[in-house]
């Protein structure tokens, strides 16, 4: 049994108490079973129980001349040569040497168990400076505290550097998913929206609130018919710089459902640069699709001719939002696509949908629509009067009472619209089995697992002794899961069992017939 | 797999077996107590040494199978009782993964065979079942970076088309891919940086897929909203689209859209089309199709109808488009056996993988891990237990998706060194043990060095 000493003899490097003067407590010394417990690395270990003070204490070993403090009594020693003084390095004991293990002088504390002492001085010293010391250390870039300093350096060295920080908080030390959480990181949203108002109206921001938060509709629709309608209806005729919104993801949600399908199908564009300043505001050109409309407000559109953004699918019953896009790089993708809505018949040329209704419009119908642009002469063509959007509305109605019909149910799901998701339909197929298993028919196949060890004659006993067990006035499936009462009719596994029994197999011989044959071979062949 | 509590009705004759017999009976067979030795003589699962090898776990995976399709009962369950012995769904990882199979091939017995037997051990099986996750968009951004398994795909596929597509003014993405366009925002970014003017981008997705996990809890709208609002803060002008179109048909609408777009577009300097492929593929059917019947993808009609499944003609139907660049990524695995054993060795084979590759850094009870295993699991109860069109996970393997490409006129094209060194150093930020392969043109994520997942783009022939 290791003894506990003053320290002078077990603890490694220290010099006698007489060396360390006033400044330690002599070290408490407390006699330690030995604990052979697994996880323990060395149950011959010495065990060594030092006094709070002296694990913290850094340099315990003091010259007398000069008053340095050491660490290390080696340390000291070296030191003292330097003062002419007699010095002695002790020399490595010559009997073997002794692993030592350390316990926490905290009592609450896991570690004060000689059992699970620590093997470690730095680690019992570092362990609890951490756990039990004030945390002296603190970060100055984020609040993090440490008691440890080397703890601290460690993390001040990587504390918000070389990592991207989403608005958010979150840390990254990449830059690609700092990217890829960035762009649908809620953050990102909220700070354009404070980007986009000051120089838009308050279309844009809602517009921005509503692509972001699928807002109602209500706030849409009043912006919609507030800001510049009159240029939206005027945007029938060319005008000069007007664009159609592009359409908000908040009509998809907004409003009844079926028009919430449609706009699935609208591209959402981004508006204009925000460098723009003035663009003209127009939201819904078409006023008679205003209802449905009102979902779409969404952003307003820019009038840069730089911008793309003719190529905006706004509303699409905005029939004036053809006319709108009169831009020169880009013609409007919407234009036919509600010209074709509005005269389907017309468009002969192209093959016709498989079973989409125009609920689908955008979708694959594409009766002749041009998505992300079209010639010249057919914008031309499309100026005529709002009576295409008055069409448009009719259909969207029709549309949707085909919808919620329920004729495309998969396409409505496809939509998110309807949220269950059928996880899979096994399990609807499971459901059914359970409802046609009674349960206690799952007791049986104690019975079966039950033969193995009893070989043969268990299992024909079963068989022999309850053949009631098979009969009809049984409600319970028998263990084949052929319970006649259920009118299942004797499964390939019964009749094969019923053979293999008749045959005399043996049945932990078919156990032993597949793989790892030692398995079955030997323990059920040992079962006593 | 759970043993219903009561006792047996059969009245046992008083032998000497009687006692292990009846204690045997009276034993709650739940998971939990299977583990106490069931009949003297077993051994425990501690001592199951050899039993806990992923050779043995196969074998009996197979054994099983094999009983089950052959519709021997007595069999199936005797091998899935032994297997839920040493296969706890709470072990480690080869164990979780054996336990995955099991399920699978519990429900299987349950659906297709007749054995109803199995159908009780489902059900009561089913209690432990896993649900896959609903993600949230910022939990799957997440979430996909948690190993290389994707961003390999996504950075090879990004660097690809960041050089196809220089000097067009227009680009227009199609982006088919399982991750719900986690792949976007990298490449907006890149596009953002690497020009002065700045394009314009168009992106088109398929939004029709939503019963294949990852599972995301944001329509397709608000997926799109959020993209575009990123572009912009990159100066990008996005044009986000969405059209239903799935797998199931081939992506039939989505090309029909396509095309009709490319008839009548306008545009001065042209317009860059990009379709970007990733782990979207294999679900589109590969199954011959009738010779009889008259098929067509988007108005596409290929020559040989006969041979032709879906998956050719989708293919064909791509290259019709002619577009500028093409990029398949997938997993490389053949799941496309139409027998069962096959199948499920192939998969045995290839599935260990992401249970390995999360289990050096994840946690056990980790909710990211949890949804991890139970999107696997989701994968293997689609290849073992289902057929026909429910069966959709159907993997195979890079020189198969090759020699597609090739029979469809497409040439590959390699990855330059710039993709090498940005997928390597990417590669070197997670475990030690991914690696990256290249083989021809093609370049391959390793774990271990078992090809995982390969990356390879195309140009028109």
């Amino acid at each position: 049994m290791p003894t506990e000493l003053d320290n002078s003899s077990t603890a490694s490097g220290e010099a006698s108490v007489s060396s360390s003067g006033n400044q330690t407590a002599p070290p408490k010394s407390t006699a330690k079973k030995k604990r052979n417990l697994p996880g323990m690395p060395d149950p011959d270990a010495e065990v060594i129980a030092l006094s709070p003070k002296t694990l913290m204490a850094t340099n315990r070993f003091i010259c007398e001349i000069c008053n340095k403090g050491f660490q290390r009594d080696q340390n000291l020693q070296l030191h003292r040569r330097g003062h002419n003084l007699p010095w002695k390095l002790r020399q490595r004991s010559s009997k073997e040497v002794k692993k030592r293990v350390y316990v926490c002088p905290e009592a609450s504390c896991v570690h004060h168990d000689p059992s699970r002492a620590l093997g470690d001085l730095t680690g019992i010293k570092k362990h609890f400076c951490r756990k039990h010391g004030e945390k002296k250390w603190k970060c100055d870039k984020c609040s993090k505290k440490y008691a440890v300093q080397s703890d601290w350096k460690a993390h001040s060295k990587i504390c918000g550097t070389r990592e991207y920080k989403c608005d958010c908080g979150t840390l990254f030390s990449r830059r690609d998913s700092f990217i890829t959480h960035r762009a649908f990181c809620d953050a990102l949203a909220e700070e354009s929206a404070r980007t986009q108002n000051p120089p838009q109206t308050q279309n844009q921001a809602q517009a921005q609130t509503a692509g972001n938060t699928n807002s109602e509709p209500d706030g849409k629709a009043q912006t919609g018919n507030s800001s510049p309608p009159p240029q939206v209806v005027a945007a029938q005729q060319p005008p000069a710089p007007a664009l159609p919104p592009p359409p908000a993801p908040a009509p998809a949600s907004a409003a009844s459902q079926s028009t919430g399908v449609l706009p699935s199908s609208l591209p959402i564009q981004t508006p204009d640069l925000p460098e723009n300043p003035n663009p003209p505001r127009i939201l819904e050109e078409a006023p008679a699709a205003t209802g449905l409309n009102g979902n779409s407000n969404c952003s307003t559109s820019s009038s840069s001719n730089g911008s793309t953004s003719s190529s905006v699918f706004a509303s699409l019953f905005a029939s004036s939002t053809a006319s709108a896009n009169l831009q020169p790089s880009q013609p409007p993708a919407f234009t036919d696509l509600i010209r074709a809505m509005s005269r389907p018949d017309r468009q002969a040329d192209l093959a016709p949908c498989s079973s989409m209704e125009p609920i689908s419009l955008g979708l694959s119908t594409n009766h002749g629509s041009s998505i992300f642009g079209t010639t010249g002469p057919e914008r031309r063509q499309y100026a005529p009067p709002p009576q295409p959007a008055m069409s448009a509305t009719a259909l969207l109605q029709k549309a949707a009472q085909m919808g919620a019909a329920a004729t495309n149910a998969s396409l409505l799901r496809g939509l998110g619209i309807v949220s269950s998701s059928s996880t899979s339909g096994h399990q609807d197929n499971m459901h059914w089995n359970q409802r046609q298993v009674d349960p206690d028919s799952s007791s049986v196949p104690a019975g079966l697992g039950l033969s193995l060890p009893d070989g043969n004659s268990g299992l024909k006993e079963l068989m022999m002794g309850t053949p009631s067990m098979f009969g009809p006035k049984q409600t319970t499936l028998d263990f084949l899961g052929l319970g006649m009462a259920a009118g299942g009719s004797p499964s390939g596994g019964l009749s094969a069992l019923i053979t293999s029994i008749g045959g005399g197999l043996d049945v932990a011989a078919a156990a032993a017939s597949f793989g790892g044959g030692e398995f079955s071979g030997k323990d059920i062949g040992r079962s006593s | 797999m759970q043993f219903s509590h009561e006792t047996p009705p059969q009245p046992l004759h008083h032998n000497n077996n009687t006692n292990i017999s009846s204690s045997f009976c009276n034993l709650p067979m739940n998971n939990q107590v299977l583990r106490a030795r069931p009949w003297a003589g077993f051994p425990t699962s501690k001592s199951l040494g050899s039993f806990g090898d992923t050779n043995c776990m196969e074998q009996l995976l197979v054994h099983c199978a094999n009983a089950i399709e052959s519709n021997d009962a007595t069999l199936a369950q005797q091998i899935l009782w032994v297997l839920n012995n040493i296969a706890p769904p709470d072990g480690d990882s080869n164990q979780r993964l054996t336990s995955g199979f099991l399920r699978a091939l519990i429900a299987r017995a349950a659906k297709i065979g007749s054995c109803k037997i199995l159908a009780a051990m489902a059900d009561s099986n089913s209690n432990i079942s896993f649900q896959t996750h609903k993600f949230s968009i910022i939990e799957l951004a997440t979430f996909i970076d948690l190993t290389p398994w994707h961003r390999f795909g996504f950075t090879a596929a990004n660097a690809t088309i960041l050089e196809a597509i220089d000097g067009f003014s227009t680009i227009h993405i199609v982006d088919l891919s399982l991750t719900h366009c986690m792949q976007v925002p990298t490449l907006i970014d890149a596009i953002a940086s690497r020009n002065e003017v700045p394009p314009l981008v168009k992106l088109t997705v398929a939004g029709a897929t939503e019963d294949v996990p990852p599972m995301l809890d944001l329509s397709y709208e608000e997926l799109g909203s959020k993209l575009v609002n990123f572009a912009r803060s990159r100066n990008i002008i996005l044009e986000f689209r969405v059209v239903l179109s799935s797998y199931k048909d081939g992506f039939s609408s989505l090309i029909e859209q396509l095309r009709v777009q490319q008839h009548l577009m306008y545009s001065e300097n042209g317009e860059a089309l990009v379709i970007n492929c990733h782990m979207m593929l294999h679900y589109i059917p590969e199954e011959p199709l009738p010779s009889s019947t008259s098929y067509s993808i988007g108005g596409f009609e290929p020559s040989h109808a006969a041979c032709s499944s879906l998956r050719t003609m989708f293919l064909k139907s791509i290259r019709s488009l002619d577009p500028t660049v093409v990029v398949v990524v997938d997993e490389d695995a053949d799941l496309t056996s139409n027998n069962l054993v096959c199948r499920l060795r192939s998969a045995f084979n290839y599935l260990w993988i992401p249970y390995d590759t999360v289990d050096t850094f994840l946690p056990k009870g980790s909710k990211q891990r949890q949804w991890y295993e139970a999107d696997i699991c989701w994968k293997i109860e689609n290849v073992i237990a289902n057929e026909g069109f429910q069966r959709v996970e159907r993997l195979e393997t890079k020189s198969k998706w090759v020699q597609r490409m090739r029979n469809a006129n497409f040439r590959g094209v390699g990855f330059g060194e710039e993709a090498v060194s940005e997928v390597k150093s990417m590669l070197d930020e997670h475990a030690a043990g991914w690696g990256l392969k290249r083989e021809d043109e093609d370049l391959v994520l390793t774990w271990k060095g078992h090809n995982v997942v390969f990356a390879t783009a195309w140009l028109p022939a």
